[in-house]
């Protein structure tokens, strides 16, 4: 479904460039859930980046179900990530003036559902992240568990074919991160959606169909 | 979608009220100042013209056309006969909307009182129709021209006194008539006239048109005037005179194509006001750019947040214009309505007394003439003002790359900072390669309390000069609400604190009732040092700028939590973990000083000690050490302020 195909990411930082991805190439298939792992700045989040489709390969190619992404102007990347993508960012980034509710809604209004049948999706997905209850609170109101739900409830809500995560479990307690977790796995195996997500957490690496170990920017 | 991009940025509007207002503000006065100096203009113009064509001049006036071009009109002057006949056709024609008609004729030579003698310039007038068709000529002695005195005439204040002549007097009036012979006639003079010019005032002289006739010797006169009861039916009212005069010699002249003075102000004014108005619009532009900007910019992330998720480019950029469309719209009616209660309370005083204009001799009252025109100019004015910054912030926020902005980073960022830069307020951290936006976020990540379940043991230790013994508190967390307990007190002494959005309240064992912990009370003493330990940075306070070495916050409300009206935090160099932090009333005074000190605990840095200082009751210092924190489910009924004590038996307990 989702392919890498020998990407290369180098930025500039402090006047040096930096080699954040060297020739990386992974598959994802439908249905299947990958652990990315790797030590601190060994290029992890870059690779969903790239996945993801919001940041840039220097060379290498992005594949998703057949068609080259790495080609296709803004409009259609908008569009991929509007339809297609899911994505769970460490830092939660919900929007602040919006409720619970609201911010599920929003990838659903965008994809230019009505609002009832939006707030209809979001409410699902919200009580499957356990947060019945919690729908009209604003961000400010949640705990980081609870933030993080809502993050992932609003990845999930227009159904995509690829969920992105990056360390989904890195705010939570042990309980909180495993039944996270498992909502991912579930909702990525009843869904036929490939997952993939970054983490540090030894104890939900067992648990992905797969495992790629990222060093320097290349497959260990 | 529209819907959705429009809620979200009315949201957005909402999302910092003071700055919203400030902007607003801005341009509301902005828009205000532009609107009400428009009404003085216009008012002037309205003035000049009221003033010209109610001086005997009409509205319109009917004359030859040659009369209108010639460099000699006096070659071409109408019989008296043919002007009544067109006079009488006007009057039929335009009905209710005729004020008065009058025959007019210049007349010049010499008037003496036989003593003294002085050039005069004349106007002869129909005396039946003079009062009304020169309403604004002010007769400040005497009476004005009248039919049953036909002798009669008016002289100009200074002309009088250069003569020595006063009401009742006779003079003689000597001229050149139109056949080129020496003329004089025997006058009385009825009034004297004064305007807001001298130098007319010094020749002035008014008289009737059957003495005028007769000391000319002719029936030749130059014009007919026409006044009208409104000045604004002046187009309407030329267009049917036109049609009358059709297929004659006869030709009209509007008051705003005689009225050469008229004009001129009319230029000056105009380019005066034109350049004020540009100026007031690229100040306004400039001052709301740099507001939107730094807007923008805090919520860099949140922007690349929604191009993460599908939002389009195009998406963006309209939710940010129109943002700034709803901020100018809101704005500039405000601005409009500020300058209509204004110009009504001027009115109701009686407009501004003003000194005289140049080359008048009196003063006058300023009012503001405010109509649907100039509060539309203005009103546009407003919009566009936010909407240009906008949709120039908009261009390049969406231009950005979205992983970068997500991490907080600064990469193709320094475009934008230009205008804070050239404003000298904030700038950016481009040093250490943040925005102080990302910057507060990895401060809060250092936050020795999590914001979730838990319960940890924090040690007070006074450091003052009362030096007394450590207290050790036991500290339950659950979301925004924390509760503390006393743990090193003896069980009779034992306190308990609960904190939350809502406010503070402290309770000891043996008292019935919890106390509420005022605001003020909250900035003093140990309630304010446990109030700086909880202080939650990035949930209650916006980065507002950041100055190497300082990040300073403030509030995003005035709700309890956000209890300071500023913060500041400073960075040793290369470091993002701040070892200083200033916190400040109100009122703006300094309240507390915190140092911090970090360690590395299980490959993460985190936050371990703070001192801080009193900055009122200087010398009282106290360090606190943060214990580890352990996750425990805690139930919303522990944070009840009518159960701290249930509350506080029970966190002991675990």
């Amino acid at each position: 479904m989702l392919e890498l195909k020998q990407v290369t990411k180098t930025y500039a930082s402090e006047g040096r460039l930096v080699t954040a991805l060297n020739h990386f190439s992974i598959q994802v298939a439908a249905g299947e859930s990958v652990a990315l792992i790797g030590q601190s700045g060994s290029g992890k989040s870059t690779v969903l980046n790239i996945a993801g489709l919001i940041d840039e390969p220097n060379g290498g190619e992005v594949w998703f179900e057949g068609r080259n992404l790495t080609t296709v102007d803004q409009k259609h990347r908008s569009i991929f990530r509007r339809d297609q993508l899911g994505y769970v960012f460490q830092n939660f980034h919900l929007v602040p003036v919006l409720s619970v509710r609201e911010n599920v809604m929003l990838p659903a209004l965008l994809q230019g559902k009505k609002s009832s049948e939006a707030a209809r999706d979001a409410d699902f997905f919200l009580h499957r992240v356990g947060l019945k209850g919690f729908e009209s609170r604003k961000p400010y109101a949640l705990s980081g568990g609870q933030r993080q739900r809502t993050a992932i409830a609003r990845a999930l809500v227009n159904r995509p074919r690829l969920i992105l995560a990056d360390e989904p479990t890195a705010n939570l307690d042990s309980h909180s991160g495993q039944q996270v977790c498992d909502l991912l796995f579930e909702l990525c195996a009843e869904g036929q959606s490939a997952l993939l997500f970054v983490t540090h957490d030894p104890g939900l690496v067992p648990q992905a169909n797969r495992t790629v170990c990222i060093k320097d920017g290349r497959s260990a | 979608m529209t819907s959705t991009i429009v809620k979200l940025a009315f949201k957005n509007l909402g999302r910092n009220p003071r700055r919203t207002l400030v902007t607003g503000g801005g341009i509301a006065v902005g828009a205000a100042g532009i609107l009400l100096l428009y009404g003085f203009v216009h008012f002037a113009y309205w003035g000049l013209a009221e003033r010209f064509a109610r001086s005997g001049n009409g509205q319109i006036q009917i004359a030859d056309g040659n009369w209108f071009r010639s460099a000699v009109p006096e070659a071409h002057r109408s019989s008296k006969a043919n002007l009544e006949v067109v006079a009488d056709k006007v009057r039929a024609q335009l009905g209710d909307q005729v004020e008065a008609l009058s025959l007019r004729r210049k007349v010049s030579g010499i008037v003496s009182t036989g003593s003294r003698s002085e050039i005069f310039v004349g106007t002869a007038f129909d005396p039946a129709t003079y009062r009304r068709i020169s309403a604004s000529v002010s007769v400040v002695a005497g009476k004005t021209l009248s039919p049953t005195e036909p002798q009669g005439v008016i002289l100009g204040r200074v002309l009088a006194k250069r003569i020595e002549a006063k009401p009742g007097d006779n003079i003689s009036l000597l001229v050149t008539t139109d056949r080129g012979v020496p003329n004089a006639m025997d006058a009385t003079v009825i009034g004297i006239s004064a305007s807001d010019s001298k130098e007319l005032d010094a020749v002035s002289l008014t008289l009737s048109l059957p003495l005028a006739l007769n000391l000319m010797e002719t029936d030749q006169v130059d014009s007919l005037a026409v006044g009208l009861k409104q000045t604004s039916q002046t187009m309407m009212a030329e267009q049917k005179i036109d049609a009358l005069l059709q297929g004659t010699p006869l030709e009209t002249r509007r008051w705003d194509e005689l009225a050469d003075y008229y004009r001129s102000v009319k230029a000056l004014y105009g380019r005066i006001f034109s350049f004020v108005e540009l100026v007031l619009f690229v100040l306004t532009i400039l001052a709301v750019a740099n507001t939107v900007m730094m807007a923008l910019l805090e919520r860099r992330a949140e922007l690349a947040l929604l191009q993460a998720i599908g939002m389009r480019r195009h998406q963006i950029a309209a939710m940010i214009v129109c943002e700034g469309l709803g901020l100018g719209f809101g704005a500039g009616l405000t601005g409009i309505l500020i300058a209509f209660a204004f110009s009504w309370l001027v009115q109701l005083w009686g407009g501004i007394p003003m000194p005289p204009a140049p080359g008048s001799s009196e003063g006058y009252r300023l009012n503001f003439l405010l109509d649907y025109r100039g509060a539309t100019m203005v009103l546009g004015i407003a919009i566009l003002s936010p909407v240009i910054a906008s949709l120039w912030g908009s261009r390049r926020m969406v231009q950005s790359n979205i992983a970068t902005a997500l991490s907080g980073g600064i990469r193709s960022l320094v475009p934008l900072l230009l205008l804070p830069v050239f404003f000298g307020s904030a700038t950016p951290a481009a040093a250490a390669g943040l925005n102080p936006d990302a910057r507060l976020r990895l401060v809060d990540s250092l936050r020795a309390i999590p914001d979730d379940n838990f319960i940890l043991q924090t040690t007070f230790m006074p450091l003052g000069e009362k030096n007394s013994n450590p207290i050790i508190y036991r500290v339950a967390g659950k979301g925004d609400r924390y509760l503390a307990i006393a743990i090193s007190e003896s069980a009779g002494n034992r306190m308990v604190i609960l904190s939350s959005d809502a406010g503070m309240w402290m309770q000891k064992q043996g008292m019935r009732k919890p106390m509420r912990i005022s605001p003020s009370q909250r900035l003093l003493g140990q309630a304010s040092t446990a109030d700086v330990v909880n202080v939650r940075w990035g949930s209650d306070y916006f980065a507002e700028s950041y100055q190497a070495p300082t990040l300073r916050l403030v509030p995003k409300s005035t709700t309890a939590a956000a209890a300071y009206s500023k913060i500041e935090l400073d960075f040793p160099a290369d470091s993002l973990c701040p070892q200083l932090a200033r916190f400040y009333a109100r009122s703006g005074k300094l309240l507390k000083i915190a140092n911090y000190e970090y360690q590395h605990k299980a490959g993460k840095l985190r936050l371990v000690s703070a001192i801080i200082h009193d900055a009122i009751r200087t010398g009282d210092k106290t360090k606190v050490i943060f214990g580890e924190a352990h996750r425990a489910d805690l139930g919303a009924n522990l944070f009840n302020p009518q159960n701290l004590i249930g509350a506080a038996h029970e966190i002991e307990a675990r």
